[in-house]
């Protein structure tokens, strides 16, 4: 970041300065296997363990409907199994895994919107509230973080999603979203802003509800 | 929030929330891993050397991996209880066979599994497909272009999101080659179902009938699904899946626009708690 260093958040600054195994090889917990050019096909099924969780709240996360995880979550490990092992190890094998998130559930977004009567992906808070059985499953807290997020441009929720939640250091998320680091801070704070705004707003309709 | 950007005390401890709980519970992983053994077949789940392992070593892993690894009876979406309760006296003995066998059996290669997007593959032809993905979701026509273009042969050496984005298959390409590669599991898998006996062959090929449908509901092709339901119902009078069959056929007619038909009542009436059943009431109510 260009920025003067105070400005950098501290979380992301503390990372920022160690991020070797988790965005310079496969990382995330799956072993490297020896092999050509020192990276062998990684095993899938290893892969599914280590990331499901990782993939599941990701998409949630990203928008995706609880009607249609199920189905996103299935479509993003199909792409893994047929890709990986094309997957050399220049990234992260999380990040890598992100782009596969991101890009599927852009395509859900693309779907949905050529099928409107299909709601694949969780309309914002101020549509369509949560249902009760979502907030009985998830809890009160998950399902305000999830009215939150939704309120987010999808560009910074990304960051926010990765920064925040997942607390990627910069340089991941710059990997993970294709982006330079500069763009990282800024649509980290840029995301802030509206998570905090978000949050009074949504806080706000609930009071005013329940009165 | 402050100058620096930090987040408020609320937002923190909403965000701390998210971090600790906002993940897949058990059963989530179970019925994910279950579908995608069906779409994939349970070998993608094998690892390698467990190929290697005698017929003495297989088949107690392969009874313990029965419940977490596969399951294929769960494998359609959502299931549906009711179905697992009754399949579940067959399951355990079903599923040790049916993994064993595919434990033992070679797990076909990634690469060889799908030979075609091996073959052609070059950089000129990667570089063509790195379109950056956030122009191709901005413009209708590249959306349309992306919907129908055909799929990349494989994956090239690029790093990070946009070789996962360059990757990726369109949507409708992408959905045409999952049901071509479980077209092509499901026979692999009725041979394997063969060479194990009857109970397995029974309970996957029922299973192989109604993922197709699911996927076919999926795929926005109602009529498609029917028929499926329709071949379900033919061959499997009394199969362990009809109430999952009876929910794909009412989820088909709300398709269909047939929010009416006598089938959705009737499956709403005799499996009301059936996690199906939810699906069909979201998805028949009127808009």
């Amino acid at each position: 970041m260009n920025e003067p260093g105070s400005r950098v958040p501290a979380a992301l600054r503390s990372r920022e300065e160690a991020p070797s195994a988790a965005t310079l090889g496969c990382g995330d917990g799956v072993p490297a296997e020896p092999g050509l050019g020192g990276h062998a096909p990684l095993s899938f099924a290893l892969v599914y363990e280590q990331h499901f969780d990782f993939v599941w709240r990701s998409a949630r996360r990203l928008g995706v409907a609880e009607a249609s995880l199920d189905d996103v979550v299935q479509d993003v490990f199909v792409t893994v199994y047929r890709r990986l092992d094309g997957f050399e190890g220049r990234s992260s094998l999380k990040t890598w895994m992100f782009g596969i998130v991101r890009h599927t559930v852009h395509d859900l977004r693309r779907s949905a919107r050529r099928k409107p009567t299909e709601p694949l992906v969780d309309e914002p808070a101020d549509h369509a509230g949560p249902t009760p059985q979502d907030a009985a499953v998830h809890g009160e807290g998950t399902r305000l973080l999830h009215a939150v997020l939704r309120e987010l441009a999808d560009d910074l929720r990304e960051v926010f999603v990765l920064s925040e939640l997942e607390q990627m250091s910069a340089p991941e998320v710059a990997s993970a979203l294709s982006l330079n680091v500069n763009t990282v801070y800024s649509r980290l704070r840029s995301a802030r802003k509206e998570f905090e705004a978000a949050l009074k707003r949504l806080r706000s309709r609930d009071e005013w509800r329940s009165r | 929030m402050s100058e620096l950007g930090e987040l408020s005390a609320d937002a923190k401890s909403l965000v701390e929330l998210g971090r600790n709980s906002d993940g897949p519970s058990a059963s989530d992983r179970q019925r994910v891993k279950s579908r995608l053994a069906a779409e994939l077949g349970a070998a993608a789940f094998v690892v390698a050397a467990a190929a290697t392992t005698t017929l003495p070593a297989a088949l107690p892993a392969a009874g313990a991996g029965a419940s977490a690894l596969t399951a294929p009876w769960v494998a359609l979406r959502g299931l549906w209880t009711h179905g697992l309760v009754k399949a579940a006296a067959a399951a355990s003995a079903v599923g040790a066979l049916y993994l064993g066998a595919l434990t033992l059996a070679p797990s076909t290669p990634r690469s060889q599994a799908h030979p075609p997007k091996l073959a052609g593959r070059t950089s000129a032809a990667h570089e063509q497909l790195a379109v950056p993905p956030e122009s191709s979701t901005r413009s209708a026509s590249g959306a349309e272009q992306s919907a129908t273009s055909t799929p990349t042969p494989t994956p090239p050496a690029a790093a990070g999101p946009a070789e996962a984005q360059a990757l990726l298959p369109a949507p409708r390409a992408h959905a045409a080659r999952a049901r071509a590669s479980a077209a092509q599991r499901s026979s692999e898998a009725a041979a394997d179902d063969a060479r194990v006996g009857p109970a397995p062959s029974t309970l996957g090929a029922e299973l192989a009938l109604l993922a197709s449908a699911q996927r076919a509901l999926r795929e926005h092709q109602p009529q498609r699904a029917l028929e499926l339901a329709q071949q379900h119902a033919a061959r499997f009078v009394s199969g362990s899946l009809g109430e999952e069959r009876r929910g794909i056929e009412a989820l088909a007619h709300c398709q269909l626009g047939e929010p009416g038909h006598a089938t959705v009542a009737n499956f709403l009436a005799q499996a009301p708690s059936s996690p199906l059943a939810a699906r069909v009431r979201k998805e028949c109510a009127p808009r």
